[in-house]
């Protein structure tokens, strides 16, 4: 009352003059725009899949916070000081280092095991990156120039530090929701594979029971086999050879016998610390600007085909290989889906399977195995990737 | 054989035939290098199997 009268001590006046001193508090309020409520929305949905859902809430979550971060007018985060920018630049725009170091301590939590001795579910973590290629072929078909069509496609690679690497390394116009598509979809992997598998295979297929005999692995095996890949991946996808040789020299380490600290350290306190700075530093693509824009549902979309078919391109070969195997030695054609990347969570969806149509039907230890080589030929395939898209001048 | 899809114009932005023919070559090149990359892998794990004995665990 006092404000708006002349029976207390401050007139109409005053009260504006008090009000433009403080305008500078309000600047923020008068700079949002409706892209940056969008990104505020995406930023609460990230948190609330991670927190709620529990979907890959390790990524999801930092990469949620710095959706919103990164979308407050002024943001001082961003601009030639600011933090997330300064982490974006250095960590992934000038060596890809965040990706690629924490490939070291993914290589570090690998058991290669369960593949050397049953090494034929190598060629499902082949098959099982179909998804990547028919991806390219449809965003191409939409009309994506060949630069995104290749980032979108290794959406499918079920492996989020290669999205980020490939999209970063071919500059694509759509890295933020690339990186929000793989890693959303990859929790997605208990969702997604049931319905693909069921839709490619009988119920007869999936009863297919496949007893597990390992053949015992020397240590020997298991330091040169780490070493060994390096020199193919190299030889013959000298673009992996980042990926390849980061994932192979954390494997190394902690199958070396001799470095059980820095094996520890790799699985734990430095994948953990790129892990918190990779998913904040990625938001710097999640600026409104950038990301509010149709054709990122359309990325979106694309990578979900490339999930879907992944699955499907591993199934279909398991179903193939079948064709020439003799009766007793069939696969289970679910395993071939486990050649994807998600690790370990289309091993866990394929023994459920497995479970589900019959109840002693145990296939974790093959699936295993296909997911683990899905590891490698996800990395490979976006070596590949680049490879092709470096012999196109891109 | 993709004449068809000449000049044609996507949600997304142009299509030619040659973006399309460029992709399927991406898709049969792609698929067969990861292929012979595994099946090396494959073949190397199988020498080492054979070869490192089950003495050195």
């Amino acid at each position: 009352m006092a404000i708006c009268g002349h029976r207390g001590g401050i007139t109409r006046k005053g009260a504006l003059q008090l009000l433009n001193g403080f305008a500078f508090l309000v600047g923020g309020v008068a700079g949002v725009t409706w892209k940056m409520l969008v990104m505020w929305a995406v930023g609460g949905l990230l948190i609330w899949l991670a927190v709620k859902k529990d979907f890959e809430p390790s990524l999801l979550l930092p990469m949620g916070f710095g959706a919103i971060l990164v979308n407050l007018p002024y943001t001082g985060v961003l601009g030639d000081s600011g933090i997330i920018q300064w982490l974006f630049q250095k960590g992934i725009a000038a060596s890809e280092a965040l990706p690629l170091l924490l490939f070291v301590g993914i290589g570090a939590m690998i058991d290669f095991g369960p593949l050397l001795s049953n090494p034929r579910m190598l060629l499902f973590g082949g098959a099982a990156q179909f998804g990547i290629f028919f991806t390219v072929l449809l965003a191409t078909l939409l009309g994506f120039p060949m630069r995104d069509a290749m980032p979108i496609g290794v959406i499918g690679a079920a492996d989020g530090p290669t999205s980020i690497l490939v999209s970063q390394v071919l500059d694509s116009h759509y890295k933020g929701a690339i990186a929000v598509a793989a890693y959303s979809y990859m929790a997605l992997v208990p969702v997604i594979q049931p319905v693909a598998i069921r839709a490619v295979t009988t119920k007869k297929e999936r009863s297919i029971r496949m007893p597990y005999r390992p053949d015992e692995v020397s240590q020997r095996t298991k330091i040169l086999f780490p070493i060994f890949v390096t020199i193919i991946a190299g030889l013959i996808a000298p673009d992996s050879i980042a990926l390849v040789g980061m994932l192979m020299f954390g494997n190394l380490i902690r199958e070396c016998g001799r470095l059980e600290g820095l094996s520890k350290t790799a699985q734990g306190p430095l994948a953990n610390l790129i892990t918190i700075f990779l998913g904040i530093t990625i938001s710097f693509q999640m600026r409104a600007d950038a990301f509010v824009r149709w054709d990122t549902l359309l990325v979106m979309a694309l990578g979900f085909v490339a999930f879907v078919f992944d699955t499907v391109g591993g199934v279909l070969f398991a179903k193939l290989m079948n064709v020439f195997l003799p009766a007793g030695k069939k696969i289970n054609p679910m395993v071939g889906a486990a050649g994807i990347s998600a690790f370990p969570m289309s091993a866990r969806v394929i023994q459920k399977m497995g479970l589900q149509e019959d109840n002693q039907n145990h296939l974790l230890m093959h699936a295993i195995g296909a997911n683990v080589a899905g590891q490698i030929g996800s990395v490979v395939a976006g070596g590949i990737i680049l490879s092709l898209a470096h012999g196109m001048g891109l | 054989m993709f004449g068809f899809l000449a000049a044609y114009a996507g949600p997304a932005g142009p299509v030619s035939s040659a973006d399309v023919l460029t992709a399927l070559g991406l898709m049969g090149k792609g698929m067969l290098g990861i292929f012979i990359v595994m099946a090396l892998i494959y073949l190397l794990t199988y020498i080492l199997n054979r070869t490192t004995g089950k003495d050195g665990r």
